[in-house]
């Protein structure tokens, strides 16, 4: 019974996550494209010269993204054996992807033309708190530094 | 500095592998693993448990030490006459089975249950419940039943399975840790479990040989010796069979083939149950 139970479960996650994994990858990788023009990169500050003349604000992106029943399972069994958990590795990669993403999202809408001095943090959300080692959710959090030219330059092009 | 928007390629932060793939292997080495240690483990707890001494273990699950008893006990007036009576039947084919098992002591004692059963207990205990005196005819076939527990004793079985459920308890918990109920933990633990059935198949096989053997020596013949499972088989139709690899237990099918083959190369007349124990089968639960 139990084997049926587990199998079944097994099954559902496959197919659910597969499917959500893959949607969700399409979805990126159309994005990427679409912000492609914005740079993001870890150096702190501008070049001196230009500071005066820039605007500059946080932005952040924030994704959590669950792991599937299936992947779950797999990646406990890999830990009986030890080696790369690659069953994790799509789930970090989705997260950090999206976070970045929408970090740009808000980045695009401040005008921005680079952001600087972006991080990325994750956390685990576990499901049950009494369990620490086992991980249900990842959290992934993007912040940086969105860079837009001032008012006082801007003038100076229009005029 | 200049920026070239490039779009990276897919597969660098994840490894490009069908997830079924390694979900097949890891399994497949997974059960693999286990078997082979609860095997092992199982092997070495076996080959220990000849050198406790029978009164050793008899100590340690007396009543007021590790003895378990799963049912509640029938200490009626009628239930204490009819133990008796099994205690002497026990007594008597313990006799018969000889000189080698000498330091053996039993115990018999019965359980307020309906369901037709028996168990051998560590440390010399016969358990038998009410149920049991509606499952036979004749004296010969409780006394199969109870030779049966008896030859489990005598090889030492009710010893052997807690010692193997005890090493492969402790390596379970060891690899898995204490707060066992993930999904994870269950699996390895039902191949441990399965894989411990193979011999409780096998020990059960061994005991019905003993069994019919000292019914042969006791009456000087072996009829009603698959009195017993016949009636099982009976219920089994009735409520449908576990399939032979996740039972404790032979098919009954097989059982009640060896056993009739036996019956009938020795054949003899059956000794009838006494009127009391016949009567015993048909108590209410009011009169417990």
């Amino acid at each position: 019974m139990e084997i049926i139970i587990l199998l079944t479960l097994l099954a559902f996650g496959y197919f659910f996550g597969q499917r959500a994994e893959k949607k969700h990858f399409k979805s990126i990788i159309d994005r990427e494209k679409a912000y492609l023009k914005l740079p993001v990169v870890t150096m702190r500050t501008p070049p001196a010269i230009h500071q005066h003349t820039l605007n500059s604000e946080l932005v952040a992106g924030n994704a959590v993204i669950s792991i599937d029943f299936f992947k779950k399972f797999v990646a406990s069994l890999k830990m009986l054996f030890g080696g790369h958990v690659t069953q994790y590795e799509s789930l970090l990669d989705r997260a950090r992807r999206e976070a970045l993403l929408r970090m740009k999202e808000q980045a695009q809408h401040k005008n921005a033309f680079v952001v600087l001095n972006a991080r990325v943090e994750t956390a685990s959300i576990s499901k049950n708190s009494k369990r620490r080692n086992s991980v249900g959710a990842v959290e992934v959090l993007a912040y940086g530094t969105a860079v837009s030219l001032g008012d006082k330059i801007k003038n100076e092009i229009n005029s | 500095m200049k920026y070239t928007p490039v779009q990276p390629p897919e597969d660098i932060n994840v490894t490009p592998e069908h997830p079924l793939k390694s979900f097949f292997i890891l399994t497949a080495g997974t059960i693999a693993v286990v078997i082979t240690i609860v095997m092992m483990l199982g092997f070495f707890a076996d080959y220990l448990v000849k050198y406790i001494p029978v009164e050793y273990e008899q100590q340690l699950f007396s009543q007021d030490g590790l003895y378990i008893m799963p049912f509640a006990t029938d200490y009626s007036e009628k239930g204490k006459h009819v133990r008796e009576y099994l205690q002497t039947l026990v007594d008597e084919l313990h006799t018969t089975a000889g000189e080698k098992y000498a330091d053996h002591q039993f115990q018999v004692t019965i359980a307020n249950d309906i369901n037709a059963n028996a168990f051998a207990v560590p440390g010399g205990h016969i358990v038998v419940t009410r149920g049991l005196f509606s499952s036979v005819e004749s004296e010969n076939g409780l006394s199969m039943i109870l030779a049966h527990e008896m030859a489990h004793h005598y090889e030492r079985h009710p010893l052997r399975s807690t010692g193997r459920g005890l090493v492969v308890s402790v390596f379970l918990l060891a690899l898995l840790g204490a707060d066992g109920s993930s999904f994870i933990q269950g699996f390895i633990g039902n191949t441990a479990s399965i894989t411990n059935l193979a011999f409780s198949r096998k020990q059960e096989t061994e005991s019905d040989e003993f069994a019919v053997d000292l019914l042969l020596k006791f009456y000087g013949h072996a009829s009603g010796a698959a009195e017993f499972f016949q009636f099982i088989k009976l219920e089994e139709e009735h409520y449908g069979e576990v399939p032979s690899f996740l039972s404790t237990h032979p098919s009954t099918e097989g059982r009640i083939d060896t056993l009739l083959e036996f019956e009938i190369k020795n054949p003899g007349e059956k000794k009838k149950l006494p009127d009391f124990v016949r009567d015993y089968a048909h108590i209410t639960d009011q009169e417990i």
